[in-house]
């Protein structure tokens, strides 16, 4: 199962990203929506004013800012300690074997992909990280408890 | 032992633009120090009291365009070979034509392979950390060369810089490498992400002609093994070796580790220093 199909990772882990000032200072002029995918299982989410104030578990019919997406191996990668950068830039991921490295690279992208509006996602990045440092946080605490 | 704070900055034209490097020693055999892509000079500052105890006259030049330097005609220099032929022109500004030792991270990895490569005549022996012969190995920025294409790049870019150290890194140190990302701008900075995904050293490297040591933290997610293994393969005499539990950053996680490992190369290489 998806963890944006557990309510009570959802909560834990949007009242940590809220709790963060980091997060309100990124977010303090954003005002736009982050749909996150997940093999299909989704979040949206409303950020304005410095703060997730609204979510659903699907797109609305209007829509997002920008959507952030992986398969489900690299959202669980996140809490083992894989960094974000390395799952999203590609690193050491571009490269299934020796053979990729004898001719044309192999341009696989990163492992999270960023659409639609970008120049808004990349103007909050900081935020970006921020949730994903949050997620992982919450991901363990959540197995901890289990 | 001399310490960070006996070290001076200095000025020296190369191709008519002023270049700011940090000094430390006045003899002894001399080492060029190149640093990371977008950062500056200061990521040597903790190795180079550790170099200058062991006979070294440490000189970190801040890269064309970055921090304290000037780009030549205020242009950024776009790719391995211009940077590579600027060091070689920025060593003779420097030292004349005395050889030099040479070690670098990350870009300056790869710039230290593309002198051993190209330049050979005036180094003593070379240490190039967590570069290779060929390093696509990010996704290309191309479409954000232009500051308004990407709005918080400083900010992502500390973040590439921070998740690529090693597990084991002091907070103090961990800030002190934000802020060394924080002194060049975007206009140098982000070409400086194509200079390695498009550094492309296969067709010219072979056997070289001077000591290299390529070193490679096991925790670097920019420099996966299989670069490693073929810069191996591509320079057949180079050495190698494996460094446990350190990221991007070799001379900023453990500096006095690093300091040790490029005495000891030079030592074992280079006549006069054992």
């Amino acid at each position: 199962m998806s963890r944006f199909e557990d309510e009570s990772f959802l909560t834990t882990w949007i009242e940590a990203v809220n709790a963060d000032p980091a997060f309100t200072e990124a977010t303090r002029w954003f005002d736009g929506s982050i749909l996150l995918d997940d093999d299909g299982a989704q979040a949206w989410l409303k950020v304005y004013d410095g703060a997730v104030i609204d979510r659903k578990p699907f797109m609305p019919p209007f829509g997002y800012t920008f959507k952030i997406s992986a398969p489900r191996w690299a959202w669980n990668e996140l809490p083992t300690g894989t960094k974000f950068t390395d799952l999203l830039l590609g690193g050491k991921r571009r490269y299934s074997g020796p053979e990729d490295l004898t001719g044309t690279p192999n341009l696989v992208p990163g492992a999270f992909v960023i659409e639609g509006d970008t120049m808004s996602a990349y103007r909050i990045i900081q935020a970006i990280y921020l949730m994903t440092d949050h997620y992982s946080a919450a991901a363990r605490s959540s197995e901890r408890a289990a | 032992m001399k310490s960070t704070e006996d070290i001076v900055g200095r000025y020296v034209r190369v191709n008519g633009a002023r270049t700011h490097y940090d000094e430390l020693g006045d003899s002894g055999t001399p080492l060029v120090l190149i640093h990371t892509l977008y950062a500056c000079s200061m990521e040597w500052t903790r190795i180079m009291p550790h170099l200058a105890a062991q006979g070294f006259h440490c000189v970190a030049p801040d890269l064309p365009g970055n921090s304290r330097s000037y780009p030549p005609n205020w242009t950024p220099l776009t790719s391995s070979r211009e940077y590579g032929d600027f060091l070689s022109d920025f060593i003779t500004a420097v030292f004349g034509d005395r050889k030099v030792v040479v070690a670098g991270t990350s870009i300056g990895g790869n710039l230290t392979i593309d002198l051993a490569v190209r330049h050979p005549d005036q180094l003593l022996a070379a240490v190039a950390m967590e570069g290779g012969v060929w390093t696509p190995t990010v996704m290309s920025l191309q479409p954000f060369m232009n500051p308004a294409s990407l709005p918080s790049w400083p900010e992502w870019m500390e973040r590439c810089a921070m998740e690529s150290l090693g597990p084991n890194v002091d907070e103090e140190i961990r800030q002190e490498l934000v802020w060394q990302h924080r002194f060049t701008g975007h206009r140098s900075g982000m070409p400086q992400t194509n200079v390695w995904t498009e550094h492309d050293l296969r067709d010219v490297a072979g056997p070289v002609d001077v000591p290299l040591l390529v070193l490679h933290g096991e925790a670097d997610f920019y420099m996966p093994e299989e670069i490693v293994k073929l810069t191996q393969r591509t320079i057949p005499n180079c050495e190698v070796r494996k460094l446990d539990g350190i990221g991007h950053y070799p001379m900023v996680e453990d500096p006095e580790g690093i300091s040790a490992i490029i005495t000891e190369h030079v030592n074992k290489h280079v006549p006069g220093r054992a």
